[in-house]
This record gives C-alpha cells, sequence and structure tokens, in this order.
C-alpha cells in the first residue's frame, strides 16, 4: 500500500484516498480503515457522496452486448432447483417439529455430524502436515497450501494473495450426472463449514481455477460434491480439504 | 426485489432479463473473453440469488449492486492473472451488440445510457480517462498503474480524483436519464 503524502493534510493519511477507495483499489486492511475514517471526517464522507454515483456510472460506460441465452438457462436451472430444495426443507422442517413435539428427539443428526466432524478433522490434520511442508519455502506475499485430495489423480491447491483466495485443481474428474462441486469456507471457532455461491465443474482436463468467497478469514476451505445448484449444508463428506492457517 | 428476496424463482427470472446484457457487457469488457464474461455473469447472478438478503433499497438500485458484484468477480478473475494475458478483446466479433429497433425498451435505455457515458469518459483529458479505464475496467491497482506509466502515486491518484469528479458533474448534466429508477 501507497505511503505517499497526503495530499490533504490530514494527520491519519487517509484523506486524499476516496477515488481509490471507490474503484476498489485498497486492500481489504487499508479498505477498512477508509470506511472507517469517512465515518468521522466530513470532506472524505462529502467526497464520497459526491463521487460515488460517478464510479457506478463506469459499469454503464461500455459497449452494450448481448448475454448468451446459454448463461441463462444454467443460472435458472440452479435457481429453480434451490428454491425448490427450499419450498422442501421448509416443509420438511414443519413435519419434523410437530414430530418432536408428539416424541423424544432422537440424536442421529448430532450423531452424524460428530462422525461427520471427526472425517473433516481427520482430513484436516492430513492436509495441514502437507500443507505446512509445502509452506516452509514461501515467504513472498502470495501463499499457497497444499490441499489433502481424497480423489485418485487429483491435486489442489489453494493461493492466497492481498485479500484474495482461489483453488487450483488438477487431475479432477467431473461430478456425477445432476451434481456440481461446492466450495465451502470454515471460519475459526465456527463447528460447521459456510457455504460459498462457488459452484464448479473442471473442464474437460480436469483443470479448475475457483474463487473462494470469504477464503482470506477462513482457517479451512474444503470442497464436496452437491445436488446441482448446491447445498446450504454439506451433503457429502469433503474430497478436497485445505487448511489456511 | 422483495419476491426475489423471499426466494421467487420467477421474479428472479424477470430480474435477471432485465439485467443480463448490461452485467454481460460489462463482465466481457473487463474479462476481453466470451467464456470468462459468461462464468462472471453467471457467478454473479447466482450470488444475488443467493445473497439477496444483504440487498439494501438504501443504498442504491439493484442495478448497481449487481454491476458492482459483477466489476468485483470480474475484476477478481484478472488479478489472479487467470485473463491478463488476454485482456484485449480477441474475441470481439464473438459476441452479438445489441441494436436498437428489436431491443426491448430496458436495452434500448442500455443503448442510448452507453453512449452518453462513453462520450463522458472520452471527454476527459487523456492522462485521466487512462487512469480510470485501467483501474476500473482493467483491474490494475494505483501503485501498478504508476509503475507502468512511471508517474508517481500521488499524481494518479489525483487524476482519478479528477476524472471522477469531471464524470459526475457530466452526469448531472445528462440526468434526464432515469438513473435511481433502476
Amino acid at each position: 500500500m501507497s505511503q505517499e503524502r497526503d495530499p490533504m493534510g490530514h494527520r491519519d493519511g487517509l484523506c486524499g484516498d476516496t477515488a481509490v477507495y471507490l474503484l476498489g483499489l485498497l486492500d481489504e486492511r487499508r479498505s477498512a480503515e477508509f470506511a472507517e475514517h469517512a465515518r468521522t471526517c466530513s470532506v472524505c464522507s462529502d467526497e464520497l457522496a459526491a463521487l460515488g454515483p460517478a464510479v457506478e456510472w463506469l459499469a454503464g460506460a461500455v459497449p452494450q452486448v448481448q448475454a448468451p441465452g446459454s448463461a441463462k438457462q444454467r443460472v435458472m436451472e440452479a435457481v429453480r432447483a434451490e428454491a425448490t430444495r427450499a419450498a422442501k426443507g421448509t416443509a420438511h422442517r414443519a413435519t419434523r417439529r410437530r414430530r418432536q413435539a408428539r416424541r423424544a428427539p432422537i440424536p442421529t443428526r448430532a450423531l452424524a455430524l460428530a462422525g461427520a466432524s471427526l472425517v473433516l478433522a481427520l482430513a484436516v490434520i492430513a492436509g495441514a502436515l502437507i500443507g505446512a511442508a509445502s509452506n516452509r519455502s514461501g515467504g513472498s506475499a502470495a501463499r499457497s497450501v497444499s490441499a489433502e485430495v481424497t480423489l485418485a489423480g487429483a491435486k489442489a491447491t489453494l493461493h492466497l494473495q492481498g485479500g484474495h483466495t482461489w483453488l487450483t485443481i488438477s487431475g479432477m474428474h467431473g461430478p456425477s450426472p445432476g451434481h456440481v462441486y461446492e466450495v465451502w469456507v470454515k471460519y475459526p471457532r465456527h463447528t460447521l463449514p459456510s457455504a460459498t455461491d462457488s459452484l464448479f465443474a473442471p473442464t474437460s482436463t480436469g483443470a479448475a481455477s475457483v474463487e473462494v468467497p470469504g477464503g482470506s478469514s477462513a482457517s479451512e476451505v474444503m470442497v464436496t460434491q452437491e445436488p446441482a445448484g448446491g447445498s446450504r449444508l454439506p451433503t457429502s463428506a469433503p474430497v478436497i480439504v485445505a487448511r489456511v492457517s | 426485489m422483495e419476491l426475489v428476496q423471499a426466494g421467487d424463482a420467477n421474479a428472479f427470472e424477470v430480474l435477471y432479463d432485465r439485467h443480463c446484457n448490461a452485467a454481460f457487457s460489462l463482465a466481457y469488457r473487463i474479462c476481453g473473453r466470451r467464456a470468462s464474461a459468461e462464468e462472471t455473469l453467471q457467478d454473479a447472478f447466482l450470488a444475488v440469488w443467493r445473497t439477496s438478503e444483504r440487498y439494501d433499497r438504501g443504498r442504491g438500485s439493484v442495478r448497481n449492486w449487481l454491476l458492482r458484484i459483477v466489476h468485483n468477480r470480474a475484476v477478481d478473475a484478472l488479478r489472479r492473472g487467470v485473463m491478463r494475458d488476454s485482456h484485449a478483446q480477441q474475441e470481439e466479433g464473438a459476441v452479438d451488440r445489441l441494436q436498437g429497433p428489436q431491443d426491448t425498451e430496458t436495452q434500448a435505455f442500455d443503448l442510448v445510457q452507453a453512449d452518453q457515458l462513453q462520450g463522458a469518459l472520452r471527454a476527459l483529458p487523456p492522462e485521466q480517462s487512462r487512469v480510470v479505464e485501467l483501474a476500473y475496467y482493467g483491474g490494475f491497482t494505483h501503485t501498478e498503474i504508476a509503475s507502468m506509466l512511471e508517474t508517481p502515486v500521488g499524481t494518479v491518484k489525483g487524476r482519478m480524483r479528477l476524472a471522477l469528479t469531471k464524470l459526475r458533474v457530466a452526469m448531472d448534466e445528462a440526468e434526464p436519464i432515469r438513473r435511481d429508477e433502476r
């Protein structure tokens, strides 16, 4: 991050960064600092209000082209599948609540979660050992972590750089028909992983490069196979597990 | 948008139809490749569907929120270095440009607006439009731009600020467009 002189003469050096903030050029830390600063600096706050719409305007200042119809088909398939599943889930939860009101709950879900957590913990430990080994020679701004992969012949590496996190994968076969691979992130002190909106299928050569939203603050990144459209909770064991820290 | 937030897939389809061309156009401008732009478009719309509860009407239009997501996704891909080598729009002929007569009202509006906006960008002094284009459409940071142009970082930041200020003035002059209704 630049440390040049503050053009506005303010002591924290943040005044004058309005344009770069609005254009999304500051890293996560500096961006958060600027946002906090703008809450109390009337100069920056006024400038944000004045220039913000100009940046949004830039999004429309491009030659207009036709979106491919195939994209809509894929998006709507996923959306309709998720909407249907969500509706079924709501009905299922209501039915289950009625049953539970009539009898003592059987802790099968808790047992299943405990089992899944144990499997996950073992995978993460293995991933950590491999990841630590791969990181010993690191030290640059970009960081790579080898992931534990259960699919034969496949390899995966998690990359972290400047607040961006992504997975590169090779040798991975495609998901079963009607399924996709889904990326999950697990945050420190959280028991269950959180769903991301990163769904993917590798190319015909078995390669994939996948964004991991929220990966920079996660402790673990996982990939599972899920029904088309993805899931809100994992429905299968992870095929890739990478420990971030 | 309230219906989308309630999980109504039909309402989402209406939103998709209304904004898909603007979203794809932005993605294509940044990615420079049809396949990458299509992937970005899909990711962005699925993100809108899955995180629709995060949309806050008080902070701007759905269109602006969606285009911010598209922009972030496309630039993330660029910064990963996946597409930068071929950033020039090599496949320019592989996409269909929107043409006025057969388009819907929204698309016609996008065309008129895009013309105005591109005119405003062209009216900027070249050194100012260059830094904004490199930053917003090229995914380059201000330090990278300073290095490319062999110009002090402070100068680059100043040019960006001046460019945005002038664009804002141009916006106010072109305001008959029903910008905030969208």
